[in-house]
């Protein structure tokens, strides 16, 4: 009786109060989704450092609009690494509450003390006033189930440009090290002990591949889990990460081209995003020409604009430096609008 | 019409390999003919589109019909009198000891591992188009410019989409063929040969390692060789720095087969291997034919008696080798896109970041551990001359380790340094050692015993 008293009491103690008031958020990570592009454009409401130890971050807030939270853990004193942002949605209203999970970020440990937060929002007027925000911590009998979470969480890489991959983090460690290590470690150990006893030494070398193939299958699982998110994206809008729908702004340029056989169509791309996107069009719509920046000897005929501030208002276009007079030809899934420039612009 | 064209010109590369690999290989090997048929017959077309680029030749349908026609003929008329040229073709070789067999679970992961890696890099190539950065401005842009215009295109500024005209154009050479007769460019073609040319040299290696060291040893090899993390998220087209390691790894099994039964042909083989990977990418000159020519050094030492052939093979393959530098050279244009490329320039921050890149990220996964494990491990066997050792064949191991030290040195004591530092092209070049290495593991080692 005394034992099970004790059980209760301590899981009491572990399990935060604050789970059973709150409603949890679970982030997501940032890096390689459409969103990553999409929030650059937004309007920053808050942006700095939050002391906090522990696996959610509470936050009493109101707000007009939805409001978009960025947060990574702090690696060093004042330096936060992109990939670690996880993502979250917070709704609108007057007096909200919620725990977020910060446990998603590959960087997070228990002993993270502090957190990078980025408010976003749409436009600025969101009237949004942050009442309160501290940590939480969880169950510390959670933590090898989350560190097993992390193991498995989905490695994100950007489809666009892979060059190196991040690796995978746990309670804020690589565990690249520690598998190797590890492996090394017990291959010597049963090779030694092969030696010394005269027998065969296919144990090391079974552990050895072992111990490669394991890792490899898991970074298999990844590949397996991008693409079913990547083939589904492309079905289904024919977007997918930060390609978004670029090819088929080409497809639509094309046709434009088609029917203005008697001019050669230039089109300029408005963005804020890195020039990826582009030389994505560009590539998908060659030889139409695609330009960077309007140009002042080259007459453009279309601008795209994606992720970019813009406003369209009695038929004239404006983004960035550019403005004339346009019309809407057509509005694309990831959200990149097309206009076709009238002849008074031109 | 685009499906035709594409089936038409995949028929017409095949027979073309298969009839070049007949004429390198004898007639003995028919299963390593056909997968080594589309890898040869890329290196013919680039040959034909070398011609065409320095005569200005139009790079149109029928121009390369008749190119791919003469070839085929020419291929037939050598293969008549091959006899009174070369030796008779290799003889098979059988495993001097009976080859490993692993046990099933390993082959069990092999396979499910081998499918993962198809089913991503098939679903990537079939369904969704290219995205990658270098994709978009170097590599099939390029071979797009270079359709439209019926010509090869050589821009230096980025106006049109690419700007780096010193990259060789092998790549680009197919790319540009299997859309000959289609009415538009089609990226899924452009793509689509690619990979079928990624796939044919895996499995090149697998049929070459399973001539020497039996099926099971093949499988791990080909298994753990696609499954380093960063190499098989490469599998999808878009750079070429895969086909570049796939052909150096060819190149050195034949290498090994060649040291086993002394039969030039193989040693023929392995030139044209390095060849085809200066051809994919310039790098290929210090990975493929530098440690290539030095091989070939020990190779004439070793056996005096080969030494005229082995001496014609190398100067065969720094003659064909040297084509494509001449050639950008003649045209005024640098060997290297990066003009600062070889200026020494030490930088203590790549130094510091070489055991993170090698042994934390996650783009090698713990294949650098398994490396410098298996390298102590035959440091040991050497010394206490253990028989699962084939000593004869350490060699191999050189090239991997010398190109390991070359890409290290270049990443860190030239301006190649920020290459490393922003996290760029060092991961991926890495992984030329690394295959390099794990093939030669496979090429030395037998079935393990105790004595």
């Amino acid at each position: 009786m005394q034992v099970r008293f004790m059980i209760i009491g301590l899981a009491f103690l572990l399990v935060p109060n604050a789970l059973f008031a709150q409603e949890v958020i679970k982030p997501t990570l940032i890096i390689g989704t459409p969103e990553a592009g999409e929030f650059t454009t937004y309007k920053t409401l808050y942006q700095g450092k939050v002391e906090a130890r522990g696996q959610f971050l509470y936050i009493e807030y109101a707000s007009d609009k939805p409001v978009e939270v960025l947060i990574a853990p702090f690696r060093t004193e004042g330096e936060y690494n992109p990939r670690d942002l996880v993502h979250a949605h917070l709704e609108p209203g007057a007096e909200q509450k919620f725990l977020i999970d910060v446990s998603g970020s590959p960087q997070w440990s228990p002993w993270a003390a502090s957190y990078f937060v980025w408010f976003v929002a749409e436009d600025d007027s969101t009237n949004m006033a942050v009442q309160n925000m501290e940590s939480s911590k969880g169950a510390m009998y959670m933590l090898p189930v989350l560190a097993l979470q992390q193991f498995f969480t989905l490695e994100r890489f950007q489809a666009s440009v892979f060059h190196s991959l991040y690796g995978i983090y746990v309670l804020g460690k690589p565990v690249i090290p520690f598998i190797g290590i590890f492996v090394v470690f017990l291959c010597i150990f049963f090779f030694v002990r092969a030696h010394k006893k005269h027998t065969s030494y296919s144990l090391p070398l079974f552990i050895l591949i072992g111990g490669i193939l394991f890792f490899q299958l898991r970074s298999g699982i990844d590949m397996l889990r991008y693409t079913m998110q990547h083939i589904q994206s492309w079905n289904e809008s024919g977007t997918f990460e930060q390609l978004g729908a670029s090819y088929s702004v080409a497809r639509i340029l094309e046709q434009e081209q088609a029917t203005h056989l008697q001019q050669d169509i230039t089109a300029y791309v408005c963005s804020n995003d890195s020039d990826y996107y582009t030389k994505a069009v560009r590539y998908a719509a060659y030889p139409i020409e695609i330009q960077y920046a309007p140009k002042e000897d080259v007459t453009l005929t279309h601008v795209v604009v994606h992720h970019s501030d813009y406003t369209f208002e009695n038929d004239i276009l404006t983004c960035k430096t550019f403005s004339g007079f346009a019309r809407l030809l057509e509005e694309f899934a990831d959200g990149a609008r097309l206009y076709s420039l009238l002849p008074d612009s031109l | 019409m685009s499906l035709i064209m594409f089936l038409f010109w995949l028929v017409v590369l095949s027979t073309e390999g298969y009839l070049f690999a007949t004429c390198v290989l004898g007639k003995t090997h028919k299963t390593l003919h056909t997968a080594l048929a589309l890898p040869l017959a890329s290196l013919l077309n680039f040959f034909l589109l070398y011609k065409y680029a320095v005569l200005g030749i139009t790079l149109r349908f029928i121009p390369f019909l008749l190119g791919h026609i003469l070839i085929i003929g020419l291929l037939l008329c050598f293969i008549q009198y091959q006899k009174r040229f070369l030796q008779n073709g290799p003889s098979p070789i059988i495993a001097t000891t009976s080859p490993w067999i692993a046990p099933t679970w390993i082959r069990g992961c092999c396979i499910i591992l081998l499918s993962i890696s198809f089913i991503f890099s098939a679903a990537h190539t079939f369904f969704i188009p290219t995205v990658q950065f270098d994709s978009f401005t170097n590599w099939t842009m390029r071979s797009r410019i270079s359709y439209e215009d019926q010509a090869m295109a050589f821009d230096t500024t980025e106006q049109r989409g690419m700007a780096k005209p010193q990259y060789p154009f092998l790549m680009h050479g197919l790319q540009i063929l299997v859309q000959q007769g289609s009415h538009s460019w089609s990226d899924r073609a452009g793509n689509i040969i690619i990979y079928f040319l990624i796939l044919s040299g895996l499995t090149c290696i697998f049929l070459l390692i399973r001539l020497l060291r039996g099926t099971s040893t093949a499988l791990v090899t080909i298994t753990i060789l696609t499954g380093i993390p960063l190499l098989h998220m490469h599998l999808i087209p878009g750079y070429g720095d895969i086909p570049l390691l796939l052909w150096l790894c060819i190149g050195l099994i034949s290498m090994a087969l060649y040291a086993d039964n002394h039969n030039v042909r193989w040693l023929i083989l392995s030139g044209l291997c390095v060849i085809m990977g200066c051809f994919t990418k310039l790098e290929g000159l210090q990975t493929g034919v530098l440690p290539f020519l030095l091989l070939l050094v020990l190779f004439m030492k070793q056996r005096p008696v080969e030494r005229i052939r082995i001496a014609i093979v190398g100067a065969g393959s720094i003659v064909l080798a040297a084509l494509f530098p001449i050639f950008l050279l003649s045209k005024g244009l640098p060997l290297s896109p990066h003009g600062t490329d070889f200026a020494l320039e030490v930088s203590t921050k790549a130094i510091a970041l070489i055991p993170s890149a090698m042994f934390a990220s996650g783009s090698f996964g713990i294949i650098w551990y398994a490396i410098l494990l298996m390298l102590a491990f035959i440091g040991f066997a050497w010394k206490k001359h253990f028989a699962a050792l084939d000593r004869r064949k350490l060699w191999t191991l050189t090239w991997g380790l010398f190109v390991s030290a070359e890409f290290v040195f270049l990443y860190t004591c030239t301006s190649n340094a920020q290459f490393l530092i922003n996290q760029e092209s060092f991961f991926r070049q890495m992984l030329i050692p690394a295959a390099l290495l794990i093939v030669g593991f496979a090429v030395v080692l037998k079935k393990p015993t105790s004595s």
